[in-house]
């Protein structure tokens, strides 16, 4: 049949113009508050609705979605009219993510009618079949548990899109499908369809998802936003059944969506071949761990707040003090007063004691003491010796001293008494009972010099003071005991040769040696 | 869906865990960086003893004599041993112990408070046989206490 060209350009100037008008009554229609159909602009929408009926389908493809979505509501009545005009609309505009006052809009239709014509979209890769699963899971479509199946192996899933698959099933079918998809995994060949089984399943059996997720929308895929009715006027018409832009796929019966459950259970391969897999996978691999984490921390974040809050904040406040305490002191200046007084006491850093500036001062005289000791000077350095001892009376190794000095200058019993003041302070200094058990023997007091004689080889156990004690113990009639001693002390000592002192031998020195 | 709220007991038993955590955390810090701050300290000390006491066997007899307690940083060149042997002529390429010359020396000196002090005996035989007893008194503030690292040496005339 021949087409009148004038008609044509009188018939889509007409259409312009009615379309023109229907936008601008939709537009009033939205601003309107109330309920849809008791608007006041809802007779005049729906009656310019009823004019554009010759040109639905170039009206579903080419007004603003949320405009078309009315025309559709105020055209036609369920059938299969309608149906087929929300199926351009689904395919058209699923390319995006739709806005909430759209969703509103598509909750004026049926449960039945959005399991028709939206979920077959699910069943599609890319963006149409991530926003299909989000529309569902926004409009609250459950579905029957068998259906899941035949969606987990049409295609690949990305989390968020199984997130939105979890919030199709009704509360309490979730642990019987749990439970089913538990043994069909085994089932499942191909490791990606797996995958999303398995994810389906853990999602669904942890109540991970718990409002619809926005999906992840592939830019490249979106459609060129609705041309406007002043651009409308424009361009050419389009015609009926032809898509929109020139990059979309042609309708094709065969592609396009069936009823629900349906039949087709397309291979893992042929899936993978049609969706490009190998890109598809890349991708899929390198955000899944985002991906993945974000949703945990998501889902997880309301039950962990407030722990978490507190031990971090806890956690950063014990960091911060201790590297504000521990951190290099070079960094923090310091500075201690200048004219803070001396201290008059220290600890030493050696023995952890306490030392005091009159301790300091006794001792300058006691060095000086050993000194004098040097040159055998005893009168000098006893002198220095009990000055040390005046400033400090606790200055035990100068109270020492001053006996050893007076030990050598014959005055014994002063020297005893001050070694025995030694002794009740400290019994653990060497020589101490070394000198006692020789003043005891000028003294002839056999028995306290063996006593000490005994003291001290306890303490020192070593040669010299060991020969003297066999030695005394000879003198004295201990010949065993003496015996026994040097026997010990030979073996001890095996480079040397150890013999009792004849009796001249053994007379002790004055004093002895100074230790 | 199970969405609950967080009870007071789950709360505090989240804060119990977190102290039980924490609690021989910090005690750990604390303990080692007590020792390693300590065991600096004592370090430099008896490192600068020993150079003091080196610096005595050296220096002539008689300029050994008392020496009060001196700063190490920032304290007047006394041609003894501030700067620690660092002398401002020196021809060695050492520094003065300054905030400008050792920013990192000066200011580990400065926040301990280090300082050195000499009590010096002097005893003459006759004869020209002297003896110095010197005590090489090392002092410095740490976790708020003085501390002092003491050593002797004798000097002989001869």
């Amino acid at each position: 049949m021949r087409c009148n060209p004038h008609t044509d350009q009188v018939q889509y100037r007409s259409m312009k113009s009615l379309m023109e008008e229907f936008a601008r009554r939709t537009q009033a229609l939205l601003s309107e508050p109330g309920i849809l159909e008791r608007r006041p602009a809802w007779p005049v929408v729906k009656a310019g609705a009823i004019s554009l009926a010759p040109f639905a389908d170039s009206v579903v493809t080419e007004l603003k979605p949320d405009h078309a979505l009315i025309f559709i509501l105020a055209l036609a009545n369920v059938g299969s009219k309608r149906d087929l005009l929300l199926k351009a609309l689904f395919k058209r505009m699923l390319t995006i993510v739709p806005s909430d006052d759209f969703v509103r809009l598509l909750s004026k239709l049926s449960q039945a009618e959005l399991k028709d014509n939206l979920l077959p979209y699910i069943y599609e890769t890319g963006n149409r079949g991530a926003i299909a699963c989000y529309l569902a899971a926004k409009l609250q479509v459950y579905l029957a548990p068998e259906a899941f199946q035949y969606f987990l192996n049409a295609r690949i899933w990305h989390q968020t899109d199984l997130m939105n698959l979890c919030l199709l099933v009704k509360p309490e079918e979730s642990k019987a499908l749990c439970a089913h998809i538990e043994s069909v995994i085994p089932m499942v060949e191909h490791p990606h369809i797996k995958e999303g089984y398995t994810e389906f399943r853990n999602i669904l059996f942890n109540h991970l998802a718990c409002e619809p997720v926005h999906p992840e929308v592939d830019e490249t895929q979106t459609e060129k936003s609705p041309v406007s009715p002043a651009q409308l006027l424009a361009s050419k018409p389009t015609p009926l059944h032809e898509p929109s832009t020139k990059h979309e796929k042609p309708v094709d019966k065969t592609s396009e969506p069936n009823k629900i459950p349906i039949a087709r259970q397309p291979e893992p391969e042929k899936v993978a071949a049609k969706d490009n897999r190998p890109a598809a996978s890349d991708s899929q691999a390198q955000t899944k761990a985002s991906r993945s984490l974000n949703i945990s921390l998501q889902e997880s974040q309301t039950k962990l707040i407030i722990p978490l809050g507190v031990i971090g904040l806890l956690f950063t406040g014990c960091l911060f003090y201790f590297s504000w305490y521990y951190s290099d002191p070079l960094a923090m200046p310091n500075t201690p007063p200048k004219n803070a007084r001396a201290p008059q006491q220290w600890i030493d850093s050696v023995s952890m004691r306490p030392v005091t500036a009159k301790f300091l001062s006794a001792d300058k005289d006691y060095r000086m003491g050993e000194l004098f000791l040097t040159r055998d000077k005893f009168a000098e350095a006893l002198k220095l010796f009990e000055d040390a001892l005046t400033i400090d009376p606790d200055h035990l190794q100068a109270l020492m001293r001053s006996g050893y000095c007076r030990l050598k200058l014959g005055d014994n019993k002063a020297a005893a008494e001050i070694f025995r003041r030694v002794l009740k302070k400290n019994s653990g200094i060497d020589s101490v009972n070394l000198y006692l058990a020789r003043i005891s023997m000028t003294e002839n007091n056999l028995e306290a010099a063996e006593q000490h004689y005994r003291a001290e080889y306890a303490l020192r156990n070593d040669l010299p003071v060991g020969l003297e004690l066999a030695n005394f113990l000879a003198k004295t009639g201990n010949q065993n005991d003496a015996m026994e001693l040097i026997a010990a002390l030979q073996e001890k000592n095996p480079g040397k040769m150890l013999v009792l002192s004849t009796e001249a031998e053994t007379k002790p020195e004055q004093g002895g040696e100074q230790p | 869906m199970n969405r609950r709220a967080l009870s007071l007991t789950e709360v505090i038993l989240a804060l119990a865990i977190a102290v039980m955590v924490m609690v021989p955390v910090t005690s750990m810090f604390s303990t080692s960086g007590q020792q390693v701050q300590k065991s600096r300290n004592f370090s430099f000390a008896a490192a600068l003893a020993r150079r003091i006491s080196q610096h005595l066997m050296a220096m002539p007899f008689e300029d050994i004599v008392d020496l009060p307690g001196q700063s190490i940083h920032d304290a007047p060149d006394d041609g003894f041993f501030n700067p620690v042997l660092n002398f401002a002529n020196d021809q060695s390429g050492l520094k003065r112990i300054n905030a400008s010359e050792m920013p990192t020396l000066h200011g580990f000196l400065e926040m301990n408070d280090f300082k050195y002090a000499l009590s010096v005996s002097n005893v003459s035989f006759g004869a020209g046989d002297e003896i110095k007893s010197i005590a090489i008194f090392i002092t410095w503030k740490e976790t708020g206490r003085d501390m002092i690292y003491r050593t002797h040496i004798y000097v002989s005339s001869v």
